[in-house]
């Protein structure tokens, strides 16, 4: 494969910005938001404001938010044409880590249910 | 099966080659597919991270009579470590535009600002781990204390090689300045770099703040 | 049994050598190469229409008795050979031993051996190595002269 790419600064797709004003403006708006992501999540976690059980699943949205905010700003993975093979990785990534996440929550959380273990010997592995 | 007479049809008229000499209507160049191999490799990172967090979710409770996750881990600290690395992380986009000016002050400061940070973090973790284990809350400990250490370790081993390639690319900019494939190892360098701060965001989340819940 | 097998096989191979490429009438495009195959695999990209590609064109090369036109062919870009990966994974070893037993000055004199290699490395100027364009003509020339021959004895036995 012959590299005919004589330019010494050409980059990776997705970066379409030319001055620097605008480049450095993505970082600073992309570390704008993950820093009141940042503050939001650590305030949902010592306050009261969401009902007790759905502060996990908010956390967790935030995070997920804010892992976006990542991808879009500090990773520059958008949208555009050049990207297309970006975002299909990223996508079959997020499927494998969400099947194995989510697959072994269930099965493991439906095997401890399904096995009966006596309440002493549950007691002496989950301790709260 | 197409028989011969049916080759026109498919394209082979054999008055012309269109085969290419490597480079026509070959890959991309190199600029371009080195990043994206590098990012192929970065999400098979986090599809590791990934086993490692479905471990500990499921062994978050196991402790064993032991201490517990609300015992052990110290808000302000994490949020220090937590804002170390995003800033950090936004430093070494600084270094990067600075590098594709090939400005040799601006991303070699930049770039040990990120180091510097990455170094912060690291050393607070490491306080942490040493505290834990001092007061028998080593890895041996229970599943639970098992299954953080190696999870939340796995990221703090991945920080360390990060801070080694930021050393190594400082000093590589510096002798070679900023060739082509200078130019594709700190794109690498970044994109590392900025994955880290992803996964870390997962981890506060999920074993420090949704650990320490009331 | 094996041993026989073996001294036979080591015995005769100069009479059972294969150096068309495609001893089998293979139907995919791996075919394409020289047998040994150049340190490049293929000198060019092949254009590739329809399902069975290599063997629609071997068929209409035997049909119409002639290969398909010569490509334009390029110089081609190889990588420089380097011991690193085998050294960095002597390094490794030694370090998986050593955290296996608990030995931790040896655990981390690995890891500082397989840094300082990679280091070494990233240090070297040259990593590829231009194959020029004479020499790809030249391989690929006489890999068409070879084919040539061998497309008439395939047409001969069909």
């Amino acid at each position: 494969m012959t590299d005919q790419d004589p330019e010494l600064l050409n980059v990776a797709p997705g970066e379409p910005h030319d001055s620097m004003l605008s480049e450095t403006l993505s970082y600073v708006i992309g570390l704008g938001l993950a820093l009141v992501l940042t503050g939001v999540s650590f305030w949902v976690a010592s306050t009261s404001v969401l009902w007790g059980p759905g502060v996990a699943t908010g956390l967790v949205v935030l995070a997920i938010a804010q892992m976006g905010v990542h991808l879009v700003f500090f990773l520059h993975i958008t949208s555009g044409p050049d990207n297309t093979n970006n975002v299909l990785a990223l996508a079959f990534g997020v499927l494998i880590v969400f099947l194995v996440m989510i697959g072994t929550i269930f099965i493991m959380a439906h095997m401890n249910t399904n096995m009966g273990v006596s309440p002493e010997l549950m007691n002496l592995q989950m301790q709260h | 099966m197409t028989t011969a007479s049916e080759a026109p049809a498919v394209g082979l008229t054999h008055q012309s080659s269109e085969d290419t000499g490597l480079g026509h209507r070959g890959p991309e160049s190199k600029s371009i597919v080195v990043p994206y191999g590098f990012w192929l490799f970065v999400l098979s990172d986090m599809v590791l991270f990934s086993a490692l967090f479905a471990s500990y979710a499921t062994l978050a409770h196991a402790t064993d009579g032991g201490p517990t996750s609300s015992e052990l881990f110290h808000r302000g600290l994490v949020a220090v470590e937590t804002l170390s690395l995003l800033v950090s992380s936004f430093v070494c986009g600084l270094a990067m535009i600075a590098a594709k000016r090939a400005n040799m002050l601006w991303t070699q400061v930049w770039l040990l600002v990120t180091g510097l940070l990455g170094f912060v973090f690291l050393s607070i973790e490491l306080y942490e781990f040493a505290s834990m284990i001092a007061e028998g809350a080593g890895p041996q400990r229970s599943a639970f204390l098992s299954s953080f250490f190696t999870l939340v370790g796995c990221h703090g081993a991945h920080v360390t090689c990060g801070l080694l390639w930021i050393g190594t690319m400082m000093a590589q900019i510096w002798t070679k300045g900023f060739q082509p494939h200078i130019m594709r190892r700190l794109l690498c360098l970044s994109v590392f770099w900025h994955a880290l701060d992803i996964i870390w965001v997962a981890i506060f989340t999920i074993v420090y703040l949704i650990g320490t819940l009331p | 049994m094996t041993v026989v097998q073996l001294l036979y096989s080591i015995k005769t191979r100069d009479q059972r050598r294969d150096v068309t490429g495609d001893p089998w009438d293979g139907r995919t495009l791996e075919w394409l190469t020289l047998s040994p195959p150049p340190h490049y695999n293929f000198a060019v990209l092949p254009d590739v229409h329809g399902e069975e590609a290599y063997w629609t064109r071997k068929q209409t090369a035997i049909k119409m008795d002639q290969l398909i036109d010569e490509p334009d062919y390029q110089p081609i870009e190889m990588p420089v050979n380097t011991p690193t990966g085998v050294i960095v994974a002597f390094f490794a070893s030694i370090c998986g031993f050593a955290v296996i037993w608990y030995i931790w000055w040896l655990a981390i004199l690995g890891l500082i051996g397989a840094f300082a290699i990679f280091v070494w490395y990233a240090w070297r100027d040259e990593h590829e190595h231009i194959i020029p364009v004479e020499e790809v003509r030249a391989n690929a020339r006489e890999r068409r002269r070879i084919r040539m021959e061998h497309l008439h004895t395939l047409s001969q036995s069909v």
